[in-house]
């Protein structure tokens, strides 16, 4: 183009300086056509056809109903149809599918092109590819909405406090936590000071002013109360920033909503101190348990010692006096006396005295006896026990042995089935059998001829422990003594046989000791069957039949 | 066991009855040595180191105790433990007689050197084999003094 000649305007627009234009559109770094009037293409640029991925050739003379989607198309020819209509230029997004395969968004600016007579006579559009930007921007809008939801799930608010404007700008979350609307709030310190529970304002006050003057980052738990009259627990963090001149400007930080935190916390501490106050009633229990034991201990001494010691005087002069008694009576033989006088001295000295002495023998006696039943149980309850694998087996065997004169004189049948082995004090152990298969062999229903069984299997109940039983056909326990069975000095059938009434408290205590049970069927005339549990010793080999 | 026998036996119990049930069945089979009673443990301690009320006496050559466990003040154990403590008076033979037969406290006695231990029971009969055994065991104490055999 020369600048001394004068150029006329043009007439067509691929005239021949309408070339440059062409140029400049062709190269231009944006999307750019020229459609006319009836939506005809009449040129399209480089990047047009990159990105639409239509040749020039494809696109020129066609509309864009013939070319895009009805969709797409309709959205184009509505903002085409806008620019030639009202001859004004149009900034418009539009989104369309590109020659990539993918969604892209434009910015698209049209303009019409106007003849001499002010009448648009085709159309020019450039556009500018912003889906980047787009996407960048719904990034940022997604991270929000990731970061109000996080706010959400964890309680926690975040706020920013603008010194100089005292402002305050709350996050969604805050105004939750607070129950506020953000109309409702006085959006300054004083209207976040009127929210703080009275208890804890000055404090509040003081933390943040200290803050803000010695510009340092603080943290503080305070109440606030909603609008509704309920009251939350807050924790806050917040720092100082400062402008230039070291002037503090800005406050921002997070308040959390740790009310149930503290609810969990403050029932952790009621139950720790509770549990504290536990083991100190524990302690003392076992303080007092240790002493009553003593106690216990101190008891038995004076039964071993103390009760014992009257005892032997009231035996010894009884035995004094029946001696004395008999010397009376020798001596009584060897002088004379009127016959009625004679009978009469005889009568005190034999139904009189000698009779009461016996009385007073036999109840000291049992009184002797049952001293030392006492103390034998408690020495059970001390001796220490030796933990060894036991054959139950070889154990009922030699108790059976000992007791083989009663068995036979007795007639009783006595049957052993193969019992597992148990782990315990062999001697205590063998107390418990010849004391279950003593009484099975003494108490039997008279007119009946006894038989005993003893058995034994797995615990299925509780691992560990082997279930033993001694099964006998004999007179039975009323229902209504069950309850005292294992009580000491408790006789069921005096006249059966004679006894302490020790022997079952005895059993139940080295059952105990071994960390077992002990109970009874029983039916009076029936029989009875006593059940223990002991802890389970290896198993046999060959195992149980 | 003769009348002759000079061995004097020291009886130290707190309780009268015990005191005279043991005379008594003494005598009754037939020791008839001098028997003195003490009642309480610091009269026993005295009597046996010839202090306090019994500082004329000389020596224990001839004595044979019988000594009660249960006693208020100083008991029968620690006695014993003072008398087997000392050479004065370890030679002395002790018999412990008391109403208990609780094991650790027997197993206490003869560790601490009791020569024998008797448990004072109640049944009479057994009372009188208990003192027939110490008159059998007097004797046998009596022996190597070189005196002449009992009759």
């Amino acid at each position: 183009m020369s600048k001394d000649e004068p150029t006329p305007r043009p007439r067509g627009i691929f005239g021949h300086e309408a070339d440059e234009a062409k140029v400049i559109l062709e190269h231009m770094p944006a999307i750019a056509f020229v459609k006319d009037r009836g939506g005809r293409y009449l040129f399209v640029n480089r990047l047009f056809e990159t990105h639409l991925g239509v040749t020039a050739e494809h696109a020129l003379g066609k509309t864009d109903h013939e070319m895009f989607p009805v969709v797409i198309a309709d959205g184009f020819v509505a903002h085409d149809q806008s620019v030639l209509r009202t001859k004004q230029p149009l900034m418009e997004e539009e989104v369309a599918l590109h020659g990539d395969g993918k969604w892209h968004t434009t910015i698209a600016v049209k303009f019409p092109l106007l003849d001499t007579a002010g009448e648009p006579y085709a159309l020019c559009g450039v556009a500018t590819d912003i889906t980047d930007r787009k996407e960048a921007e719904q990034k940022v809008k997604r991270s929000e909405a990731q970061l109000s939801e996080a706010q959400r799930l964890a309680h926690l608010g975040s706020w920013e406090w603008d010194m100089r404007a005292n402002t305050v700008t709350w996050s969604a979350e805050l105004y939750r936590i607070h129950g506020l609307d953000p109309a409702q709030f006085l959006a300054t310190f004083d209207g976040f000071l009127d929210r703080v529970v009275p208890g804890d304002r000055e404090r509040v006050r003081s933390v943040v002013g200290q803050a803000r003057r010695d510009k340092v980052p603080f943290e503080i738990e305070y109440g606030i109360t909603r609008p509704d009259g309920s009251s939350r627990a807050l924790r806050a963090r917040g720092q100082v920033l400062s402008d230039g001149a070291g002037e503090p400007v800005l406050m921002t930080g997070t308040a959390q909503d740790v009310t149930e935190r503290k609810a969990l916390e403050d029932e952790l501490v009621a139950r720790s101190r509770k549990l504290e106050e536990i083991n100190v009633s524990l302690e003392r229990r076992t303080a007092e348990l240790a002493e009553k034991n003593q106690e216990v201990e101190a008891f038995v001494y004076i039964v071993s010692h103390d009760l014992r010691a009257p005892l032997v005087n009231l035996q010894g002069f009884a035995r004094e006096l029946e001696l004395c008694c008999q010397d009376l009576q020798g001596r009584l033989r060897s002088v004379t006396l009127p016959e009625g006088i004679r009978q009469e001295v005889d009568g005190i000295l034999n139904d009189g005295m000698l009779s009461a002495l016996r009385y007073i023998s036999a109840s000291t006696t049992k009184f002797q006896r049952l001293i030392d039943a006492l103390l034998m149980l408690s020495r059970l309850g001390r001796q220490e026990y030796r933990l060894e694998e036991v054959d139950m087996n070889a154990l009922v065997d030699t108790t059976l042995d000992s007791v083989r004169q009663g068995i036979d004189t007795s007639g009783v049948r006595v049957t052993r089935d193969p019992l597992p082995n148990a782990k315990g004090d062999t001697t205590a152990l063998g107390q418990i059998l010849s004391n279950l298969i003593g009484n099975a062999l003494k108490y039997r229903q008279p007119g009946r001829a006894g038989i005993v069984t003893l058995g034994g299997e797995a615990w299925q109940a509780g691992p560990h422990l082997n279930h033993y039983w001694v099964r006998d056909n004999g007179a039975g326990i009323p229902a209504a003594a069950q309850p005292r069975l294992f009580q000491v000095f408790q006789r069921f059938h005096p006249a059966l046989a004679s006894g302490e009434g020790m022997g079952l408290a005895i059993v139940k205590r080295i059952v105990d000791r071994h960390g077992g049970t002990i109970w009874a069927d029983s039916e009076q005339n029936a029989g009875t069957t006593f059940h223990f549990t002991l802890p389970a010793g290896r198993p046999v080999a060959g195992g149980i039949p | 066991m003769s009348a002759d026998n000079k061995i004097s036996i020291l009886l130290v119990d707190d309780d009268d009855g015990h005191t005279e049930l043991v005379r008594r069945n003494l005598r009754r089979v037939g020791i008839n040595n001098e028997v003195v009673t003490l009642t309480t443990g610091a009269d026993a301690l005295d009597y046996v180191f010839c202090r306090g009320e019994y500082a004329g006496r000389r020596g224990n050559d001839d004595l044979l105790m019988l000594l009660d466990i249960n006693m208020p003040g100083i008991d029968g154990v620690e006695v014993l433990r003072q008398i087997k403590a000392s050479d004065e008076t370890r030679k002395i033979p002790v018999i412990m007689l008391t109403t208990t037969d609780d094991p650790r406290e027997i197993n206490r006695c003869y560790a601490l050197g009791c020569n024998i231990y008797i448990t004072k029971p109640v049944d009479p009969s057994a009372f009188i084999e208990a003192i027939r055994r110490l008159g059998l065991l007097l004797s046998v104490v009596a022996m190597p003094r070189g005196r002449e055999a009992p009759p």
